[in-house]
């Protein structure tokens, strides 16, 4: 399981290094358009659907199994002190079920448009005329790192473990430590211990 | 029948799958109690990217990047000391510092989270020092760390514009005359407070001048913000989306050269950023499949003709509605309930005739006191966490600057010019 955790945080680790790095360059392009076009009267082209079709669509779904991972989705915990703990431990292992299941669809819907984009060799509007079926394709992988991740997080249910236990560990690193590096050895190590 | 999604949605909510899930499954049923399967795959395959390929929300994550380069530069801290030299003097001096000083950190981060966390570990052990109480320290840190969700930038706020498809330069415009009452009269709240319970708050000695104008020296940070932001989007400049990128710049140039944003820092804005947006759009992904299913079931036009039909004045349908927000508010997050709600409400708030700017403030100002409102009031929660005071105290506190909060609603409701004023004027 660890050797495993191993891979799925190292593609998870180069998925929000890619998100980061798009992020900043979303930052810098929208700025130097926006000076461009009122000082210069020259706008950067394809800035909107660049940051439409590659910035946010890799920034929101290549990121989605981290969010799920650190617990950063939210949800409504009132009810659950109201609630018995085996019933609790029902209610989990079929949260997360519902949840491979949505994933599972969207992947395979997903998959369905990005293989219709590429056989027509549908173009964005953008005057880069790009293909948009790798920009389709985001979602498909995100989906795919969704999958991977609830399961694991089933697994570890079984086992009488939780991803949130280890999510907790990140998200404390998150937001009190720094750096890539130091978040996913941090996390690793707390899945060793 | 086709109510039966709407029940789920709630019996999902229920047992703790995220928001976004449980929209996302209700929206998938009910299209396939209204359709069939294969209108289901049909939008599965392309509404999820349509939902966050979208040019206005853009603006979510940058306006977030910015609050995060902000947070991370600790610029609050000066434009504190700055208003406290200023106002301390005054009775519950500091506590009215913190009010303004969260108004001014509002302007330039649209998160009442982050604006909160950062006052509660500025402030309270400030006010702590001076023997101020801890429920009036509490209350007025987590309460007016909510501003920062109306006065622009805000993220809730673009998010109710583009669920409405209204104009998202005018509804944050719209958010900035109601966002400066809302704190002064919390600031007047804390004056009440302090003179019909003098023992909560010390008095401070005044400043002199000297002091009082070179505390404004270092304040600079804000106005340019300030200008970048609220400026560039008003005077039609740039676009919301433009001034979020040009305001995150301007915040990351700022942190660079006062020596305070370095690799580390820098590292923990971009993952906060990453995880918040990655929130806030799984919500947008799910609420899309359930606005189909809306759609295709048209209960909202059942809502509106059957409150048609029920021939009620509109204010008894809006106080309705109001009330539902509140009680909302007291159990699921806020942005969650804009974009749950919204699609559901808008239809009958136009069939009302109700101003959609008009509304939107409304919404905020509901979504501002569901933050402070027991049992899940997230900035009491943060408020009490960092500074270590009581949750209770806080909670206690935070009532008496809600009671102020409900009155400014009451106020922007009998007189909707003053959220209308600057928007129709841009």
């Amino acid at each position: 399981m660890n050797k495993i955790n191993h891979v799925i945080n190292t593609i998870e680790k180069g998925c929000i290094f890619i998100a980061g790095v798009l992020l900043v360059i979303m930052m810098l392009l929208t700025s130097a358009d926006v000076i461009g076009r009122k000082a210069f009267a020259t706008p950067i082209p394809g800035t909107l659907e660049f940051m439409e079709e590659i910035g946010m669509v890799t920034v929101v779904f290549l990121t989605m199994s981290f969010v799920y991972s650190v617990g950063g989705h939210v949800r409504v915990e009132l009810f659950e002190r109201y609630i018995n703990k085996k019933l609790l431990k029902g209610i989990g292992f079929f949260n997360t079920a519902l949840a491979i299941g949505i994933f599972v669809v969207l992947a395979y819907s997903s998959w369905t448009a990005v293989l219709e984009f590429h056989k027509f060799n549908t173009l964005t509007n953008s005057v880069w005329r790009y293909p948009l079926a790798p920009s389709y394709a985001m979602v498909t992988l995100g989906s795919i790192m969704m999958i991977i991740r609830t399961v694991q997080d089933l697994i570890l249910k079984i086992q009488g473990k939780s991803l949130l236990d280890l999510s907790n560990k990140k998200a404390m690193v998150v937001d009190e430590l720094a750096g890539l590096d130091e978040y996913y050895t941090n996390t690793e190590e707390g899945e060793e211990k | 029948m086709i109510y039966i999604p709407l029940l789920l949605l709630l019996l999902l909510l229920f047992i703790g799958l995220p928001v976004a899930f449980a929209m996302f499954v209700a929206g998938i049923i009910g299209i396939t109690f209204v359709s069939d399967w294969s209108t289901v795959m049909g939008l599965m395959a392309t509404s999820p990217y349509r939902s966050v390929a979208h040019y206005s929300l853009t603006t979510v994550p940058l306006f977030i990047l910015m609050a995060e380069f902000i947070t991370q530069s600790h610029i609050a801290r000066e434009l504190f000391n700055a208003i406290y030299r200023w106002m301390g003097h005054l009775p519950g001096g500091v506590a009215i510092a913190a009010v303004f000083t969260n108004a001014g950190f509002g302007a330039m981060c649209g998160s009442s989270t982050a604006s909160a966390a950062a006052m509660s570990s500025i402030i309270i052990p400030e006010m702590q020092k001076l023997k101020y109480k801890d429920s009036l320290s509490g209350g007025v840190i987590a309460v007016s760390g909510t501003l920062a969700m109306l006065i622009p930038p805000s993220v809730p706020m673009i998010l109710y514009g583009t669920v409405t498809e209204q104009s998202v330069g005018k509804l944050l415009i719209a958010g900035l005359l109601p966002g400066i009452i809302t704190a002064v009269m919390l600031a007047l709240t804390v004056v009440i407070w302090v003179k019909a319970s003098p023992s909560i708050s010390p008095s401070v000695p005044s400043f002199s001048w000297k002091e009082k104008f070179e505390s404004l020296s270092v304040i600079w940070p804000t106005l340019i913000l300030l200008v970048l932001v609220i400026g560039s989007i008003y005077t039609g400049f740039a676009t919301p989306t433009e001034s979020a990128a040009v305001g995150a710049m301007g915040a990351f140039i700022i942190g660079v050269a006062l020596k305070r944003l370095h690799k580390k820092e820098i590292s923990v804005a971009i993952m906060g950023t990453i995880k918040s947006t990655g929130m806030i759009f799984m919500i947008i992904v799910g609420a899309t499949m359930f606005s189909f299913y809306l759609t295709l079931s048209q209960i909202p036009q059942k809502l509106v003709s059957g409150i048609a039909a029920m021939e009620v004045n509109r204010w008894v349908v809006i106080s309705a509605i109001i009330v539902l927000y509140i009680v909302l508010g007291f159990i699921m997050d806020q942005i969650a309930i804009i974009l749950l709600a919204t699609p559901i409400v808008f239809p009958v708030i136009m069939a009302l005739g109700f101003d959609p700017i008009w509304f939107g403030v409304i919404t905020i100002v509901l979504a501002e006191i569901g933050l402070a409102t027991p049992p899940v009031g997230l900035n009491v929660f943060i408020t009490s966490s960092v500074s270590k005071i009581p949750l209770e105290t806080v909670f206690r506190g935070a009532g008496v600057f809600l009671i102020t909060c409900f009155l400014t609603l009451v106020l922007f409701m009998i007189f909707p010019e003053i959220v209308l004023w600057l928007p129709n004027r841009m």
